[in-house]
C-alpha cells in the first residue's frame, strides 16, 4: 500500500509512518509490510453465507420454537441450547404470543426475480479496470439494501424493497475508494458505502425514486490493522474492519480499544464513525469521538483529513466532526486511527436492586455527580427486569428454591414491591484495588438511594443477554409480534420523567389503537455529567392488524414527540437517518441545517453520496428565502 | 301542536335513575357492600394524603419559596417552614372510607326523601373507565349548589368508579365538624383570596400537581370557581387550572384529561339564599347550625330530579398545541391557552346540561310578569314549552323530564308542584298558572330569574334577533339600515357585550344566527301548515315577545350600569376618594335601576341582580371604554370612564334595543347607531378572532 497516491499531500507527518507499518507487520504477523495479508474474518464477502439473510446475525443462532419451549439454537452465545420455559411462558402472558400460529418469511428470493440492475457496461469495465470486485446478483445486491430497522426486516420477510443497490463493489484499499469515488463523479452514479449493515435508522436504504445507478460500496475488505503505536497507545485500522476482528486482534497484542457498542459483533469501524456510536464501556474509554484521533474521508472533491495525530488542537471548527456523524452522505471514511488501551487486569460484574425505578434513577445521578461511573452502569426498569428474569434456563431443585427464597428475602424482609423494583447492572474493569474502590463507593451511593447490592451473576447475565437480546426480534415476527428499539439523550432534570411519559404515552397510545398486548421498557444506558442516554424496547401484538408497521411507525413517532417535549434528544447514538429526519430543523435550528447544506454543497456537489440521509426531510427543504441554486441543491438532497 | 313536540320519553334512554335502584334494596347493605373502584391512574406508587402533603414541604419550589420569604422577611426559615406546614395541615385532605360509606348512606336516605330520581348519563361510564386508567383526568363539574360535590361523588361511589379528590373553598372551614367531615370523604380546602401571598400559592399548586400525579384519585375542581348564584356559567377562573397545564407544559405528565360535567336540578337547594345575594341583602354565614336549621325546613320539601350529564374528555396536551413545541413556552401565549382551555370547558358543560323544565316555565313566567301579569293559562303555557322546545332540540338540548314515560304535559304539572312556592294550579281551576308573590316581589322575581337564566342562554341567539328585529321596526330613525348585513353586524356586537353573561364559542357569530333564524323558520311553517293562520300569527308573535323580554333584563343591567358610571365620572381628573369601587357601583346602578322598573321600564326584576351588574363592568372595561385602577384598600379596583365621547356612543346604542316606556325623558342626545360606533364593532370583531 502506497500512502504517496492520495491526493492529499502529503507533510513530514508520514514519516513515523514507517515505523508504523513496521508494527503494523507484527500485529498482522506478515513479513512484507507492503503486502499485509488478511487474516481470518468473522464474515466472508458473501455474507448471507453465514449471516441470516432476512434477520439478525448468524444463520446457526436464534431463537426457535420447539416441542412446547423456546430455545436458543447454536453454541456461540451463552444462552446456546438451553430451553427457556419462562420465556415461554412470559411471551404468552405478557404478550399473547400464540406459537400455534406461525407466520413463515417468504423464501429466499432467487437470484434470477430481482430487478435488472441499473449499471453500464462502461461503469463495469472501469470498475474492473481499477481492480475492484464486484457483483450485480440479486441476492448479494438485496443484502446491502437495508439495515435493521423493523420496517427493514418485515420488508425482506413478506416482500421486496422499491429500490435496491445496481452493484455491490468490495474495495480493498484508500486507493480503491480514491479510484472508485473519482469514477462515480465523472460517471454520475451514485456511492452507498455499506459497513456492517447494522443501522437502525434506515439509512441504508436507497432512496426510492433515485434514477442513477446505485453502487454499494461494501467496506468489508478494508479490514486491516495498519498499525499500533503502543508508545503514543493509538492504532490505525481500514475503516470496514468489524468491531469483534478489530478487538480479536488487538487483544492479542494485550491492547483494546474498550469501544463496544452492542452491535459490535457485525458493525464496522467506519460505520461507528460515520454514526457517532456509543460503546457500552464508554465511561472508562469514551465514546467514538472521544476514541477518535484522526480519520480520513475520500469525498469526490478529495480527501479530507488533519495533517497530525495529536491529543487535541485548536486550529477553527474541528473537521472531524463533520465526518463524524456525516452517515455516509459526504464521503467514505477509509482509515480511522483510535486511541487504545492496555487490556484491564481486573474485570468484575455486580448489580444492585432498587425499591423503585425513581430511586434507581437519582442513585445514578448520584454517580455521574460524583463521576465515579464505573465501565458501564445501566439501569433497567422493572418490566426489563422480569424480562431478563424471564430469559433463564430451569436449574435443579435447589437452584429453584434458592431463587424462591432470594424473592421471599427480597419481597418480605426488605419489604420490596416485586412489581416496583428495578436492577442496576454494573461492569468495572481496571487494577484490583480500583475496582475495589469503585465497587465501595457505587454500593455506597446506592445504599443512600435504598439499593443494596444484587449479586454479580445477576450483573453478568444482564450483559451477556445483550448480544442474545437481539435475536428475539426474529422470533417475535414469527408469531405475529413487532418489535423495535430507539433511544435518546436527556438532560438529569428530565430523566426520570422522559422514561415515565415515553412508556406511558405509548401505552395509551396503543391503547387507543385498540392494540391488547403492548410491551413497552426502558433503561438507562449512559451517564454523563448533564444527563443520561435512554434505551427503550417497545413491542406489540399485531395479529389481526393489516398494517403493522405503519402502526408501529406511528407510535414510535409520537414516541419521539414526546422525548422532545420532555427535553430529550432526537438520538444519542443511532443517528438520523431517513427515520428521524423529520427533526433535524428543530434539533439543529435552520441555519444550522443551512451550514450544513453548504459542507455537502463544498465536498459532494453533484450529490453522489445520495443516500439522503440526515437532511432529506421536507421540513428541512423548506427555507423562505432560498436562491435558484439552492433549490436546486436541494432537489439533489 | 302536537305534531311538533317530540316523544315524550325524555330524558333518553342514556340516562339512567340511580336512585331507582336504592328505593329496592338496602341502604345500609349498600353502602357497606365491597366497594372496589375501577382502576385509576397513579405515576410510580400511590401516595397517602400524609406523603403528599411530605413531597409538597420537600419539594424545591416550596423550599425555595420559604427561603425567599425567611430572607425577606428577616425571619428564621425553619419558622417560615413551619407556617408552610401549618397551612398545609388546613388545606390537605384526607380518605376513609367508612366516611365515604356514611355518606353513601345519609346521602341515599336524604335523597330518597326529598328526590325523585337522579339521573346519570350511564353511556359514558365505559368511556371514563377508559380514561381513568391512561392519564391523570380532572372532573370539572358546573358549580350551582353544595349539592354538587356529594351528587358526583355519590354517582362515583356507586358506580364503582374512584372517588375524587374535591378542591372545596374555605366557606367550610366556619362548620364545625362538617370541614372535618369532607376532608375525610376527599376535600381539600382553599383560601378564597391570598393574593400575592407566594407561600401559600406554591403550597396549593404544588399540592395540587403532586395529588394530580399519584394521589390515585380523580381531582374535581369547579372551573366557575363559586357557585353560581344566578343559574348561569360563570366566566371561568385559571388559578388550579394553571397549576394543571403546567404539569403537561413542564412535562410531568404527557397529558391530562379534563371532564366537563353537567348538573343540573329540578329546584335548586339555594334558591332563596341566592336571590337575596344577587340583591345584595346580607347572606347569614354558612355555620353548622344554620345548616341543620336549613336540613329541617328540608324536610318538609321536594326537590325534583338531578341531572348528572358527561361531556367529551378535553385534553390538555392538545389544547396547549405548538405552544409545547419549544422547550421555552411564551409565558402570554401559554396563559391565553389555559384561559381558552376554561372557557372550551364552561362551553362543552352549557351544551351538555339538561335543562330543567322549570326554566322554561320560569322564562314564560317573567315575561307575563314584566307586563304586570300574575297568571299564565295552562294550556297557552304549554304551548310556548313546546314552542321553545321546537327552538332548542335542533341543537342537541332538550329539558330533563323527571317522570320518564310521561307526557311533557304530566312533567310540567309535575314540575309545578315541585315549585309551589312560585306557582300554583287551585284545585278549582286547573286551567290556571298562578304566580305565587311574597311580601318581596323581588327576590320571587330573582328566583324565577334563577330558573330561567339557566334556560335562557340556550335561546339567546333568537332572542337577540328579536331584540334587533323589532328595534329595527320601532326605530324612529329612517336611515336606519335594516339590512340583514347590518341586524348581523348588530348582533355580534351584542353578543360580545354580553358576553360574561352568555359564554359561547366565539368566531361563529354570524353562524351562529342564521341557524338560530332558520330554526325559527322552521318552527313557523310547521304551525302554517297545521292552518289556523291567524291563532298562529299571534302564538308566533307571542313567542317572539318573550324571546326578546328574556334578555331585556341584561340589557337595562348594562345600560344602568353605564349610565351611573357616566353620571358619576362628569367631573374631570377624579381623585382616587372619588373614584367608585366596582361592587359598589354595582350596588349603585342596583339601586337607579330599581326606581326606573315599572314606571320606565317593564317590571324585570333580573335586571338588579348584581352578578349581571358586575358582568356588565367587565364587559366595559374589556370593550376598553373603562379602565380598572387599583384602589390602594386592597384587592379591589376601581373603574373609570376612559373615552367619554365614546363611551356616551355605547350608552345610546344599548338604549337603541331598551323597552324605555318614555325615551324622551331619560335623555335628549339624538339616537345613533352602530354605523357611528363601527371602530367599536371593529375592535370587537378583531377579539373574535383572536
Ligand atoms: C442490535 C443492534 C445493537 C446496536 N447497538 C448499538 C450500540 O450499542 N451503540 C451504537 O452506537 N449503535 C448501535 N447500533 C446501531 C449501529 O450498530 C451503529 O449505528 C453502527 O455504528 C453502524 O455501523 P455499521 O458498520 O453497521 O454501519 P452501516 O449500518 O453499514 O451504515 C451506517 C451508516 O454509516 C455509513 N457508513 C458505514 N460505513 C461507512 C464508511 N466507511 N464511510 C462512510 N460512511 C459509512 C452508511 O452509509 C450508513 O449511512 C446497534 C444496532 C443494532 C442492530
Amino acid at each position: 500500500m502506497s500512502l504517496k497516491q492520495t491526493l492529499v499531500s502529503r507533510d513530514d507527518s508520514q514519516q513515523p509512518e514507517i515505523n508504523e507499518k513496521t508494527i503494523a507487520a507484527a500485529v498482522t504477523g506478515e513479513e512484507s509490510p507492503d503486502t499485509l495479508v488478511r487474516k481470518k474474518r468473522a464474515i466472508p464477502k458473501k455474507r448471507q453465507d453465514v449471516l441470516k439473510w432476512n434477520g439478525w446475525g448468524y444463520k446457526d443462532s436464534g431463537f426457535v420454537y420447539r416441542d412446547g419451549d423456546l430455545l436458543f439454537s447454536g453454541d456461540r452465545y451463552p444462552l446456546g441450547n438451553l430451553i427457556l420455559p419462562y420465556f415461554t411462558n412470559w411471551v404468552r402472558d405478557r404478550l399473547g404470543g400464540n406459537f400455534a400460529l406461525k407466520v413463515e418469511s417468504i423464501e429466499e428470493p432467487d437470484d434470477t426475480t430481482f430487478p435488472e440492475a441499473n449499471v453500464t457496461s462502461e461503469l463495469i469495465s472501469k470498475i474492473e479496470e481499477i481492480g475492484v470486485t464486484y457483483s450485480v446478483q440479486g441476492g448479494d445486491r438485496l443484502f446491502r439494501s437495508h439495515g435493521h430497522t423493523l420496517h427493514d426486516i418485515f420488508t425482506l420477510r413478506t416482500g421486496n424493497f422499491p429500490r435496491i443497490p445496481d452493484l455491490v463493489v468490495w474495495p480493498e484499499s484508500h486507493n480503491h475508494v480514491v479510484a472508485v469515488v473519482n469514477l462515480a463523479q465523472t460517471l454520475g452514479v451514485v456511492l452507498i458505502p455499506y459497513g456492517g449493515g447494522t443501522s437502525v435508522s434506515g439509512a441504508l436504504s436507497v432512496p426510492e425514486n433515485e434514477r442513477r445507478t446505485v453502487v454499494s460500496l461494501d467496506m468489508s475488505q478494508m479490514n486491516r490493522i495498519l498499525w499500533v503505536d503502543e508508545a503514543n497507545l493509538i492504532c490505525c485500522a481500514e475503516a470496514g474492519i468489524i468491531g469483534q476482528d478489530l478487538e480479536g486482534q488487538l487483544r492479542t497484542l494485550g491492547f483494546t480499544t474498550g469501544h463496544e457498542p452492542d452491535s459490535y459483533e457485525f458493525s464496522s469501524l467506519g460505520g461507528w464513525v460515520a454514526t457517532r456510536a456509543s460503546g457500552m464501556k464508554k465511561n472508562t474509554y469514551g465514546n467514538i469521538e472521544d476514541l477518535l484521533v484522526h480519520v480520513k474521508m475520500v469525498t469526490p472533491r478529495g480527501t479530507v483529513e488533519k495533517h497530525c495525530k495529536v491529543p487535541r488542537i485548536s486550529a477553527g471548527p474541528d473537521i472531524h466532526h463533520f465526518v463524524l456523524g456525516s452517515e455516509g452522505s459526504l464521503g467514505v471514511i477509509t482509515e480511522v486511527v483510535l486511541k487504545i488501551r492496555p487490556l484491564p487486569i481486573c474485570k468484575r460484574y455486580g448489580s444492585v436492586v432498587f425499591p423503585d425505578f425513581a430511586s434507581g434513577v437519582s442513585a445514578m445521578r448520584e454517580v455521574a455527580k460524583e463521576r465515579c461511573q464505573p465501565a458501564s452502569i445501566r439501569l433497567m426498569d422493572n418490566e426489563q427486569f422480569k424480562f431478563g428474569h424471564s430469559l433463564r434456563a430451569p436449574v435443579g431443585f435447589l437452584g429453584n428454591l434458592s431463587s424462591a427464597a432470594k424473592q421471599f428475602y427480597l419481597t418480605k424482609f426488605k419489604g420490596l414491591d416485586l412489581n416496583q423494583i428495578c436492577v442496576a447492572t454494573l461492569l468495572f474493569e481496571g487494577q484490583k484495588h480500583e475496582v475495589n474502590v469503585q465497587e465501595q463507593r457505587i454500593y455506597g451511593i446506592a445504599a443512600k438511594f435504598g439499593g443494596m447490592p444484587g449479586g454479580d451473576s445477576n450483573g453478568e447475565r444482564g450483559y451477556i443477554l445483550t448480544f442474545v437480546i437481539a435475536y428475539i426480534r426474529d422470533i417475535a415476527l414469527d408469531y405475529n409480534i413487532v418489535a423495535e428499539s430507539f433511544e435518546t439523550s436527556v438532560p438529569w432534570s428530565h430523566t426520570f420523567n422522559l422514561c415515565e411519559n415515553v412508556k406511558l404515552r405509548v401505552i395509551n397510545e396503543c391503547r387507543a389503537r385498540g392494540i391488547r398486548h403492548h410491551f413497552i421498557t426502558c433503561r438507562v444506558t449512559q451517564t454523563y455529567d448533564v444527563g443520561a442516554c435512554v434505551y427503550f424496547y417497545f413491542a406489540f401484538n399485531y395479529a389481526g392488524m393489516s398494517d403493522p408497521v405503519r402502526v408501529f411507525e406511528e407510535i414510535e413517532t409520537t414516541a419521539r414527540d414526546e422525548i422532545l417535549a420532555n427535553r430529550g434528544s432526537i438520538s444519542h447514538h443511532h443517528g438520523i437517518g431517513k427515520l428521524r429526519a423529520k427533526w433535524v430543523p428543530h434539533t439543529m435550528s435552520q441555519t444550522g441545517v443551512g451550514a450544513l447544506l453548504h459542507i455537502k454543497r463544498a465536498v459532494d456537489p453533484d450529490n453522489i453520496f445520495g443516500n439522503g440521509n440526515i437532511l432529506s426531510s421536507p421540513e428541512t427543504m423548506v427555507q423562505p428565502q432560498q436562491s435558484q441554486e439552492d433549490s436546486f441543491m436541494h432537489s439533489k438532497l | 301542536m302536537g305534531s311538533i313536540s317530540a316523544p315524550p320519553n325524555i330524558p333518553a334512554p342514556m340516562f339512567q335513575d340511580i336512585l331507582s335502584a336504592r328505593r329496592r334494596s338496602n341502604d345500609f347493605r349498600w353502602a357497606s357492600r365491597p366497594y372496589n373502584p375501577s382502576t385509576y391512574f397513579v405515576r410510580g406508587r400511590a401516595k397517602e394524603p400524609k406523603e403528599l402533603v411530605a413531597s409538597v414541604l420537600q419539594c424545591a419550589r416550596v423550599q425555595a419559596v420559604v427561603r425567599e420569604i425567611a430572607v425577606k422577611e428577616g425571619r428564621d426559615s425553619r419558622d417560615v417552614a413551619k407556617q408552610a406546614e401549618q397551612i398545609l395541615a388546613e388545606m390537605a385532605h384526607d380518605y376513609h372510607l367508612y366516611t365515604v360509606r356514611w355518606f353513601g348512606y345519609v346521602l341515599s336516605k336524604l335523597a330518597k326523601n326529598h328526590f325523585s330520581s337522579i339521573f346519570v348519563n350511564v353511556q359514558k361510564l365505559q368511556q371514563i373507565k377508559d380514561c381513568f386508567q391512561r392519564y391523570p383526568v380532572i372532573l370539572l363539574p358546573t358549580h350551582r349548589s353544595y349539592v354538587d360535590f356529594l351528587l358526583l361523588s355519590y354517582v362515583c361511589f356507586t358506580f364503582d368508579l374512584p372517588l375524587p379528590i374535591i378542591a372545596a373553598g374555605m366557606d367550610f372551614m366556619g362548620m364545625m365538624g362538617i370541614a372535618e367531615l369532607l376532608r375525610k370523604a376527599g376535600a381539600f380546602f382553599i383560601r378564597r383570596r391570598f393574593g400575592a401571598d407566594s407561600l401559600y400559592w406554591a403550597l396549593i399548586s404544588e399540592y395540587v400537581k403532586r395529588a394530580v400525579l399519584s394521589g390515585c384519585h380523580p381531582m374535581e375542581m369547579f372551573v366557575e370557581g363559586t357557585r353560581s348564584r344566578s343559574g348561569k356559567s360563570l366566566y371561568p377562573k385559571i388559578g388550579l387550572l394553571t397549576s394543571i397545564a403546567e404539569l403537561v407544559r413542564d412535562r410531568e405528565i404527557p397529558d391530562v384529561l379534563i371532564l366537563p360535567i353537567s348538573m343540573s336540578y329540578d329546584r335548586t337547594l339555594e334558591e332563596t339564599l341566592y336571590a337575596r345575594e344577587l340583591l345584595g341583602q346580607p347572606k347569614p354565614k354558612e355555620s353548622t347550625n344554620g345548616l341543620i336549621k336549613g336540613l329541617r325546613w328540608l324536610q318538609s320539601q321536594s326537590y325534583g330530579s338531578m341531572y348528572v350529564n358527561f361531556g367529551e374528555f378535553i385534553s390538555v396536551r392538545e389544547t396547549l398545541g405548538e405552544c409545547l413545541a419549544s422547550p421555552y413556552v411564551d409565558d402570554a401565549i401559554f396563559t391565553k391557552r389555559i384561559q381558552k382551555l376554561g372557557l372550551n370547558v364552561v362551553i362543552e358543560q352549557q351544551k351538555n346540561l339538561v335543562t330543567p323544565l322549570f326554566s322554561v316555565v320560569a322564562t314564560i313566567v317573567l315575561a307575563k310578569m314584566s307586563e304586570g301579569e300574575r297568571s299564565i293559562g295552562f294550556p297557552k303555557l304549554m304551548n310556548q314549552i313546546h314552542g321553545f322546545r321546537a327552538l332548542i332540540t335542533p341543537n342537541g338540548s332538550d329539558f330533563g323530564l323527571p317522570l320518564t314515560g310521561e307526557t311533557l304535559e304530566w312533567n310540567v304539572r309535575h314540575i309545578l308542584t315541585i315549585h309551589s312556592d312560585l306557582v300554583v294550579c287551585p284545585k278549582n281551576e286547573e286551567h290556571i298558572v298562578h304566580f305565587q308573590m311574597g311580601e318581596d316581589e323581588t327576590v320571587d322575581g330573582m328566583k324565577f330569574q334563577h330558573y330561567a337564566n339557566q334556560f335562557v342562554p340556550l335561546i339567546v341567539p333568537n332572542a337577540l334577533l328579536s331584540v334587533l328585529t323589532n328595534s329595527a321596526t320601532i326605530s324612529d330613525n329612517a336611515q336606519r339600515s335594516t339590512s340583514e348585513e347590518s341586524i348581523l353586524k348588530d348582533y355580534a356586537f351584542l353578543r360580545e357585550l354580553l358576553f360574561d353573561d352568555f359564554i359561547y364559542d366565539r368566531g361563529n357569530e354570524m353562524l351562529e344566527a342564521s341557524k338560530a333564524s332558520s330554526i325559527f323558520n322552521v318552527y313557523l311553517n310547521k304551525g302554517r301548515s297545521n292552518g289556523h293562520t291567524s291563532r298562529w300569527t299571534t302564538e308566533t308573535e307571542e313567542m317572539s315577545k318573550i324571546l326578546r323580554l328574556s334578555i331585556e333584563p341584561f340589557l337595562i343591567a348594562y345600560w344602568g350600569v353605564a349610565k351611573t358610571l357616566a353620571q358619576l365620572s362628569i367631573q374631570e381628573d377624579q381623585t382616587e376618594s372619588q373614584i367608585v369601587e366596582v361592587k359598589l357601583l354595582g350596588k349603585m346602578s342596583q339601586s337607579y335601576i330599581r326606581q326606573l322598573l315599572g314606571s320606565h321600564f317593564p317590571n324585570h326584576y333580573g335586571a338588579l341582580s348584581l352578578d349581571t351588574l358586575n358582568n356588565a363592568s367587565m364587559a366595559f372595561i374589556k370593550l376598553g371604554v373603562v379602565t380598572k385602577i387599583k384602589l390602594d384598600s386592597g384587592n379591589s379596583f376601581g373603574m373609570v370612564v376612559k373615552d367619554s365621547q365614546r363611551f356616551a356612543q355605547l350608552i345610546i346604542l344599548i338604549e337603541n334595543y331598551l323597552p324605555l316606556r318614555s325615551r324622551s325623558k331619560l335623555n335628549a342626545v339624538s339616537s345613533s347607531s352602530v354605523q357611528d360606533f363601527q371602530d367599536l364593532s371593529q375592535l370587537l370583531q378583531l377579539k373574535a378572532k383572536l
